[in-house]
């Protein structure tokens, strides 16, 4: 993902600026158009099987990288296509290792903030009330900052 | 893989955790078995998950370390979550380092199992949770079931090795007396019996340490 920039949160939870890449709808379009080849299916019969509509389809299987944010299917389109298709839902949508050490260090280059991350990982947990899960934020907030940057030799005790 | 979303949700579930197959069994003795060699703690020994930040890269966070760090609203917050609300948590930093902060007021045995998915995370090269932006922007977290299953399954064998298991039942011991030697809660002692197959014999004995007394069944 090219553009990490954070805009402003909604509860909590960051926005991205360009957040509308992260469907990939090339390889989507592809995969619907070879089902349907390969299984010899009409649009309306495509339709029928996945329960999205055929004009949905038809669109979609038209698409071109170029097309407007606007034309990308909702996530209960998605996520019955990709039943539909057979794939999992991570072969169409691009997801962020926003954790791993690449993608950290990548993010520590971009001065990105892991810990907006965390703490989106923190409000989504069901098992926490918002004080811990503020609580928890500030923390690893804390703790990301204190450590980010610790060498090797300076780790523990 | 199957696919769950859940809306009106924040979180996304991919791979729900399915019941075990034979391969998937084999497949966690196996890596609780590596991770035992590279600690190198024997089959048998009890394993103390702290004595392995230095083989696996660990830094252990504590409340006191912090103290300075956050307002003091953060450390009273902290010391009063239960063991149900929330138990730790490994970020892994920039130069590698798995930093964990556990939950203070947690039990040894649940101490213990929580360092060790932790572990089990790193060994296994799992991914940790993702995040994924949806179209319109909203963040959403990408929960693994079937990952945290492997990591929690993991641990439990990494703590209570399927020889330790085995040797345990044909010595007609309780999963109190294994969970005790081995730093384990009954549960995940019950939970290993189980899964290994010696449930309908560990009752078996259950039953008859009830009927006549423990020092008549033992074997040695």
């Amino acid at each position: 993902m090219e553009d990490n920039k954070f805009l402003e949160t909604v509860n909590g939870s960051p926005i991205r600026e360009g957040a509308t890449p992260l469907v990939r709808l090339e390889d989507l379009s592809e995969l619907i158009r070879s089902k349907r080849k390969s299984e010899n299916l009409t649009l309306e019969l495509a339709a029928k099987q996945s329960k999205v509509s055929a004009a949905t389809l038809s669109r979609l299987e038209r698409q071109q990288p170029k097309d407007k944010p606007s034309s990308t299917p909702d996530m209960r389109t998605i996520e019955a296509l990709t039943r539909w298709l057979g794939v999992p839902l991570e072969r169409v949508i691009d997801v962020d290792d926003e954790f791993s050490a690449k993608s950290a260090t990548k993010k520590e280059q971009d001065n990105k903030p892991v810990p907006d991350i965390v703490e989106a990982h923190l409000r989504a947990d069901r098992n926490l009330n918002p004080v811990h899960a503020e609580a928890l934020a500030t923390m690893f907030r804390a703790v990301y900052q204190k450590y980010a940057h610790m060498d090797d030799d300076e780790e523990d005790d | 893989m199957d696919n769950k979303v859940e809306f009106g949700k924040r979180n996304i579930i991919v791979g729900e955790a399915k019941p075990p197959t034979q391969m998937f069994l084999q497949y966690i003795e196996k890596q609780a078995t590596a991770i035992r060699q590279r600690a190198q703690v024997g089959l048998l020994d009890r394993l103390d998950p702290k004595s392995l930040k230095k083989v696996f890269g660990i830094k252990f966070v504590t409340l006191e370390e912090m103290s300075n760090a956050v307002p003091s609203e953060t450390i009273d917050a902290f010391k009063s979550m239960t063991a149900k609300d929330w138990s730790g948590c490994g970020l892994e930093m920039p130069n590698g380092t798995l930093i964990v902060m556990l939950n203070p007021n947690m039990t040894m045995e649940r101490t213990n199992v929580t360092i060790m998915e932790e572990i089990s995370h790193k060994h296994l090269k799992h991914q940790p949770s993702k995040i994924i932006t949806l179209p319109g922007g909203l963040t959403q977290r990408v929960y693994n079931q079937q990952v945290e299953q492997q990591a929690y399954w993991t641990a439990g064998a990494t703590l209570l090795p399927a020889l330790v298991i085995a040797q345990a039942v044909w010595k007609r011991e309780t999963a109190a007396e294994v969970a005790l030697k081995y730093g384990a809660s009954v549960e995940l002692v019950e939970m290993r019996i189980r899964i290994l197959g010696f449930w309908w014999e560990y009752q078996n004995n259950l039953n008859v340490i009830e009927s006549i007394g423990t020092a008549e069944f033992r074997r040695s």
